[in-house]
């Protein structure tokens, strides 16, 4: 019996993308799309407290506050005295994750316990962005969470006033709001997201290095140190004398492409980071190795967020561009897409070293139905064939000082029926997957829903017998934490 | 290279001249003059349209309005390749390299703009349009170059806070921290990074 496709995630109101109202029509309805279960492909499934089965009876939305109040029973929370001030660290990435509610429900319980626990009622959210500077103010918005703070509640950039942070590899920059309190709580999550930039390094840490960081930083991060080494930034800001005055402790959603496993909270971050790292190597590494599987295919992207961060499945676009290579292998010095490796590319289109792998060659097509701006995405439309649907969609890319030339190696298509047509015909593969948020699953077409269920047994093989070993032992884990995870 | 084809404008009587604005611009072009109360003032012919003032505008009372198109940048092939490639030498940036990801600028056109007198990093942002897309992720390179030239940027006029400071590269790693750190590479990640300076600007 064929599979329905799974509801993928809404068209959303944002200054980043076009009216939803434009979205005339989403991936999934194509004719000949069916879905694959994460846990039909990979049937180790841990159990997940959210989403909830339906008929289960209970809101989603309460096990993520059980969960936090649990987690947080455990930490220390004595540093903390009535009257002091305490400045919630968030990301927008928590807000991007199974429609942003179990990450805005971890930070009002979060708040709940510190005032309850400690007796102090200054506890503020700083959420951090990308490169789009008032993200976070979007979600705070949609969340309520400016009531729920009290006024409290505030979107923190890059290139906002900076505070000088002397580490052990010199003076690097964070953000003068972010630490502008007596103490500080990291509230994070384990999905894998940008693999080809953390490399499942400190993973749990990359955050002090971006997301509450100053432009000087994160350029630091993206250009100075190298590929793997970069991920050094963060550890130095957070293992600073500045930082660990502050840090009170970390809580994290644990996320993994079945769901949320649960909250995970410690005063020691890097005990939350092995956690972290397990999941990443355990979980994401099949799903992101089964991507590596296929030979050829179009993909759709259809999910309110920038190109590279389009979901399938629990993980990003990005992670298909790269999925010709091993990303979790530290051997590999270049994925085919980093900031580093694109900077390596000539004006003529060559490459500067001879063993800079190709964007993955199974990308025969993509298709841009529906997604935001806001992160320099040239590299991508120059490097593989791309068909962006609607002319009000390549208007807010000539609009994006981000992506100025991102339609100059682009077609338009008038609709996505249009486009998937021209895609066919091209391409000549009936393979396509679509990257729209659907969770516990992904949305594809029929001959690839049939290629990855044949495929997904041979990655388990693969992945549980030769390259988890290998992956371990690169980070110095003990293969005993992955069933920490279990 | 930069198109340009919106610039800022401030709805004067919403402003309250808190000069956050002047405080992002990358190119400088906004400054703070006193009317009946001080109140920033957009030299429309250096604002790249990079919306850094809109999106921090605490009032929300900028709007990025459309221009006649026209672009930013330098032909690095009309300056002296060796001084070019003596200064990317220094700042150890191969001088085919992209610096700016979102305008596709190159190492050695920054090494132009450096030639072509810029002190600071608000000028390579003028000459070169570079800081002015997602405004974060060409900074170190620029002040990289900067200080292969010997300028000393400093800090941005008034209380603006456009940049900080250059930060540590792969060359200057402590060697303590690399052999307590071993996982993360630094040897071979110098090593690459070494490897690209020496790479052919035609490429492979």
């Amino acid at each position: 019996m064929t599979r329905q496709p799974l509801p993928p995630a809404k068209p959303r109101k944002s200054q980043y993308g076009i009216d939803p109202a434009l979205v005339k029509m989403r991936g999934c309805e194509l004719p000949g799309i069916t879905s694959v279960g994460i846990a039909e492909l990979f049937p180790e499934a841990p159990p997940v407290i959210y989403p909830r089965s339906e008929g289960d009876g209970r809101d989603g939305l309460a096990a993520i506050r059980e969960a936090t109040v649990r987690a947080l029973e455990n930490v220390d929370l004595g540093m903390i005295k009535p009257g002091h001030t305490v400045n919630l660290l968030a990301s927008h990435h928590g807000f991007t994750l199974l429609g942003g509610g179990p990450y805005a429900e971890m930070l009002r319980t979060l708040r709940d316990v510190i005032i309850e626990r400690t007796g102090t009622r200054k506890v503020r959210l700083r959420a951090g962005v990308g490169l789009r500077f008032r993200e976070s103010e979007e979600y705070i918005k949609l969340h309520g969470l400016d009531d729920y703070f009290e006024g409290q509640a505030t979107n923190i950039s890059p290139i906002d006033r900076g505070v000088a942070i002397d580490t052990v590899i010199g003076r690097l920059y964070g953000l003068a709001q972010a630490y502008n309190a007596d103490w500080i709580v990291h509230t994070h999550n384990s999905d894998v997201r940008e693999i080809h930039f953390h490399r499942q390094l400190d993973r749990a840490v990359k955050p002090f290095g971006m997301s509450y960081a100053r432009i000087e930083t994160r350029s630091c991060y993206h250009q100075n140190l190298g590929p793997r080494a970069s991920n050094f930034v963060a550890r130095a800001i957070f293992d600073s004398d500045f930082v660990q005055k502050k840090f009170a402790f970390a809580v994290f959603l644990q996320m993994s492409p079945y769901g949320i496993l649960s909250v995970d909270a410690e005063n020691n971050l890097y005990a939350i980071d092995e956690r972290v790292n397990a999941i990443g190597l355990k979980y994401y590494s099949k799903l992101v190795n089964l991507f590596g599987e296929i030979d050829e295919c179009i993909c759709i992207l259809d999910f309110p967020g920038p190109i590279p961060y389009v979901f399938a499945g629990g993980t990003i676009y990005a992670n298909m561009i790269d999925a010709n290579v091993d990303l979790f292998d530290l051997d590999v010095p270049l994925p085919p897409y980093t900031f580093y490796t694109e900077s390596y590319y000539t004006r003529s289109g060559k490459k500067l070293l001879p063993d800079i792998p190709p964007v993955n060659p199974a990308l025969k097509m993509v298709v841009h139905n529906y997604a935001f701006g806001g992160y320099p995405c040239v590299f991508f439309s120059k490097n593989t064939p791309t068909i962006v649907v609607g002319r009000e969609q390549a208007d807010l890319f000539n609009r994006d000082p981000q992506n100025m030339e991102y339609m100059k190696h682009a077609m338009i298509a008038d609709t996505l029926e249009t486009a998937m047509d021209f895609a066919y015909r091209t391409a000549k593969t009936d393979k396509v997957i679509i990257f729209d948020g659907a969770s516990m699953g992904m949305n594809v077409s029929e001959s690839l829903a049939a290629y990855l269920r044949r495929a997904a047994p041979r990655v388990i093989r693969r992945v549980e017998q030769e390259l988890l070993p290998k992956w371990l032992a690169q980070r110095g884990m003990s293969r005993d934490i992955l069933a920490a995870v279990a | 290279m930069r198109v340009v084809n919106l610039v800022a404008k401030v709805r004067a009587d919403e402003c309250t001249g808190c000069a956050i604005c002047a405080h992002v611009c990358p190119t400088l072009a906004i400054t703070m003059e006193k009317r009946d109360r001080l109140l920033p003032v957009i030299d429309e012919t250096h604002c790249p349209g990079c919306w850094n003032c809109e999106q921090r505008c605490p009032e929300r009372c900028i709007d990025m309005v459309p221009v006649e198109p026209y672009t930013i940048g330098l032909d690095a092939g009309k300056y002296n390749r060796e001084e070019i490639e003596a200064l990317c030498a220094r700042a150890k940036i191969n001088p085919e390299q992209i610096v700016c990801f979102c305008t596709g600028t190159r190492a050695d056109e920054l090494a132009a703009a450096v030639l072509e007198g810029a002190q600071n990093p608000g000028d390579l942002s003028r000459l070169t349009g570079t800081l002015t897309g997602c405004g974060v992720e060409c900074c170190q390179p620029m002040m990289r170059m900067l200080r292969a030239a010997g300028r000393d940027f400093g800090k941005p006029p008034g209380k603006g806070y456009q940049w900080y400071s250059d930060c540590i590269t792969a060359w200057e790693i402590p060697q303590a921290v690399r052999e307590q750190h071993p996982r993360f590479r630094f040897e071979e990640d110098l090593a690459l990074l070494n490897q690209t300076l020496r790479a052919s600007r035609e490429g492979v």
